[in-house]
């Protein structure tokens, strides 16, 4: 503690704001509180439950959007400008974390709180500042239907130097479901943070501050931080630095593990297209950073090197590419960009428009133009779905789970979601340590909260017939994630680690003065992800939730073996994963089988 | 890669990511003058025959670095260097993380 009695690394309270009253008001955070939540999700996650959010419905003005900051923001570790976006998703109305690496992480924390909370909405559309803890609510009618893009160079040329914005785009306030955030180009991207904000009329929050916390040992911080940089140029990273994640698409295709045309197979003639390294597209690439961050994973792409390029991942890669079996680079390049001003999240979308893509194709909806590989199909969607004015832009704007119960008839056997969140590029029937993962997540199907698909890309188990060792699997690297996510460390620096708890224990005491040891930071992890199943039942969740879509139980992949996901075999690793996390085996949390 | 050695008579090495990106080609064979090898015999050939994969990657004892891993058929991976591979098989070298 210092000398007022508040934590070392934490301010001790987050400042709730009313978008309906345009009023806030200090909200204390006990010692106590934070350190049995850590910060970021987890923290998110615990002011959600004492808020009872998991009632309320997300788009409401009463729903509790929470942007939490974390205990090492700020400090000189590398890859910690990092924070969480919490609330309850308008995709699947379960929990929804969703990170973001920017100096709005920086900057927000110094005005003064560990994390704002807002709620109720504003009378017309308006950007929420908050400047060293004073909050004004300013109309923006001008910026309504703007791109992210616009958007943002219109709060830089009119807000001084020091401000950093979150910023959603014309999805966000059509509230689509899967509407992202936005900051100095990275995203808070899945599950629709961007329209529970657009829900409020907020079309950006403006943050500056001075205010910054006091470290408990900050020799020893700086010697960490050193310490963590150093590794960080290493092999474990290399992958990112070099390549960055687009890497990944060709290693998956030959794996059969590369999600192509909604899931019918696992690996895409035209990969080799998608490659920025192998296609037949002159690129040009420059690298950046996230602030704070000495690894620079980000890879940005431009055919024309005089104008803006795009940052492409695997996941946008995949999602908008061969999942809607599109073989071109500069079809994916001109997709992606489109997302980014729009503010959608890309995952989500390709999932949503390749479930359109195969019911036109089987003739569930009457849309001859609908087909895969057409990039003109998929602009045409990504259209409708920010504009919402018609019947087809409003059905996909609600993401695949929702849009196929509207077409009706099979249409559900082809929407790839778990909990309604659209899954990401691992092929569940080529990694099914990951296909557990998958199923269980709070989240929905995600792979930034499970990466147990790195069991299944290890001679530690057969990645077709993992067995019920997938359970400890799927625990351990949920827990890992649980923790980095609450931290906040950037998960690409997981592989640097010789002992993960220990490592981040010393950062945690150096940055707190806390005794906290790894075993203490190994109860957290398993508190932090029981918080989100407590505020999933709470929201009404069912065991029949933790499961995965029809596809991957009765389609053989195209692999040598046919390979498919064993009902059975699932619900017995489900079952051993409810047992590790000390739940009933039906999955509920201690206390809580009634859903009370 | 240019396929120039039958197929019952090598093992085919695939490169990825960043393998590929220090190696310089998509993959090379290796001629056997046996049914088998081990995989630590393999990669010492392998590095032979394309030094820039040493040492960050392979060294020269024929151990891949802990940030890689190896992978028979697209089918299984394996982390044991006495692993035999045999003609014919291929054996694809890869970051071990998959992180995306």
């Amino acid at each position: 503690m210092n000398h007022n009695q508040t934590p070392f690394a934490y301010h001790g309270s987050y400042l709730e704001i009313d978008a309906s009253l345009g009023t806030s008001r200090s909200i204390p955070l006990e010692a106590e509180f934070l350190r049995s939540c850590l910060g970021g999700s987890g923290l998110g996650t615990a002011v959600l439950l004492q808020k009872e959010a998991a009632a309320i419905d997300p788009l409401e003005p009463d729903a509790p959007i929470c942007f939490a900051f974390s205990p090492l923001v700020g400090s000189p570790l590398t890859t910690s400008a990092k924070f969480a976006v919490v609330c309850k998703s308008p995709l699947t109305n379960r929990i929804n974390d969703s990170l973001a690496s920017s100096q709005f992480a920086i900057t927000g924390k110094k005005t003064g709180f560990d994390a704002l909370v807002i709620v109720g909405r504003a009378q017309e559309l308006s950007v929420l500042v908050i400047d060293d803890g004073q909050i004004e609510f300013v109309p923006v009618p001008h910026l309504r239907r703007v791109g992210i893009g616009a958007t943002n160079h219109w709060l830089k040329t009119h807000f001084a130097a020091d401000y950093c914005f979150a910023v959603i785009g014309p999805a966000g306030e059509r509230l689509v479901r899967f509407a992202t955030i936005s900051h100095d180009g990275r995203h808070a991207g899945r599950g629709g943070a961007g329209a529970v904000l657009g829900s409020k009329n907020i079309k950006a929050i403006a943050v500056r501050g001075t205010k910054r916390v006091a470290w408990a040992d900050p020799p020893r911080l700086n010697q960490l931080a050193k310490d963590l940089s150093a590794k960080s140029f290493g092999p474990a990273t290399q992958k990112y630095r070099e390549l960055g994640t687009v890497s990944n698409l060709l290693t998956f295709n030959r794996l059969n593990a590369l999600p192509t045309r909604n899931f019918q197979s696992g690996s895409f003639e035209l990969s080799h297209e998608l490659s920025p390294s192998d296609a037949n597209v002159a690129l040009h690439k420059t690298r950046a950073s996230c602030a704070a961050c000495t690894i620079g994973c980000e890879h940005i792409f431009s055919k024309d090197p005089q104008k803006p390029g795009v940052r492409l991942e695997y996941e946008s890669l995949f999602a908008l590419g061969s999942l809607c079996g599109i073989g071109s680079i500069d079809a994916v390049m001109n997709l992606t960009r489109t997302c980014d001003e729009f503010g959608i999240d890309s995952i989500s979308a390709g999932g949503t428009i390749a479930c359109a893509m195969e019911c036109a194709e089987r003739g569930l909806i009457d849309a001859p133009w609908l087909r895969f590989g057409s990039e003109s199909a998929a602009t045409r969607c990504l259209d409708a779905m920010n504009r919402r004015d018609d019947d087809l832009g409003n059905m996909l704007a609600k993401g695949s789970r929702q849009f196929a119960r509207e077409v009706g008839g099979a249409a559900a056997d082809f929407a790839n979601h778990v909990k309604g969140l659209e899954l990401p590029g691992y092929e569940p029937r080529a990694l099914q340590t990951m296909a557990l993962g998958l199923a269980v997540g709070c989240r929905g199907a995600d792979h930034n909260r499970s990466g147990a698909y790195e069991a299944d890309f290890s001679a530690q188990v057969d990645r077709k017939n993992p067995g019920i060792q997938a359970a400890r699997f799927a625990v351990e690297t949920e827990n890992r994630a649980a923790i980095m996510d609450s931290l906040i460390l950037c998960k690409f620096v997981r592989g640097v680690f010789q002992s993960f708890y220990d490592e981040c224990a010393q950062m945690m005491q150096a940055a707190t003065g806390w005794s906290i040891d790894a075993f203490e930071l190994q109860e957290l992890a398993f508190r932090i992800v029981d918080m989100k199943k407590e505020f999933n039942v709470r929201a009404g969740w069912t065991p029949a939730e933790d499961w995965l879509p029809p596809r991957f139980f009765f389609e053989p992949l195209d692999d040598r073996d046919g390979t498919k996901i064993m009902g059975s075999r699932l619900q017995f690793q489900i079952e051993e994963y409810n047992r590790c996390r000390g739940w009933n085996i039906m999955g509920f949390p201690q206390n809580m089988e009634n859903g009370q | 890669m240019a396929d120039s050695l039958p197929i019952d008579q090598c093992i085919t090495i695939e490169f990825f990511g960043v393998v590929r990106h220090v190696a310089g080609v998509a993959g090379i064979q290796i001629a056997l003058t046996q049914p088998s090898m081990t995989l630590r015999d393999l990669l010492q050939e392998v590095a032979q025959q394309r030094p820039s994969l040493i040492p960050n990657i392979v060294d020269s004892t024929g151990k891949l670095h802990t940030g890689y891993i190896a992978n028979v058929n697209s089918d299984k991976f394996v982390d044991d260097v006495s692993t035999l591979v045999r003609c014919g098989d291929s054996v694809l070298l890869m970051s071990a993380d998959a992180g995306g």
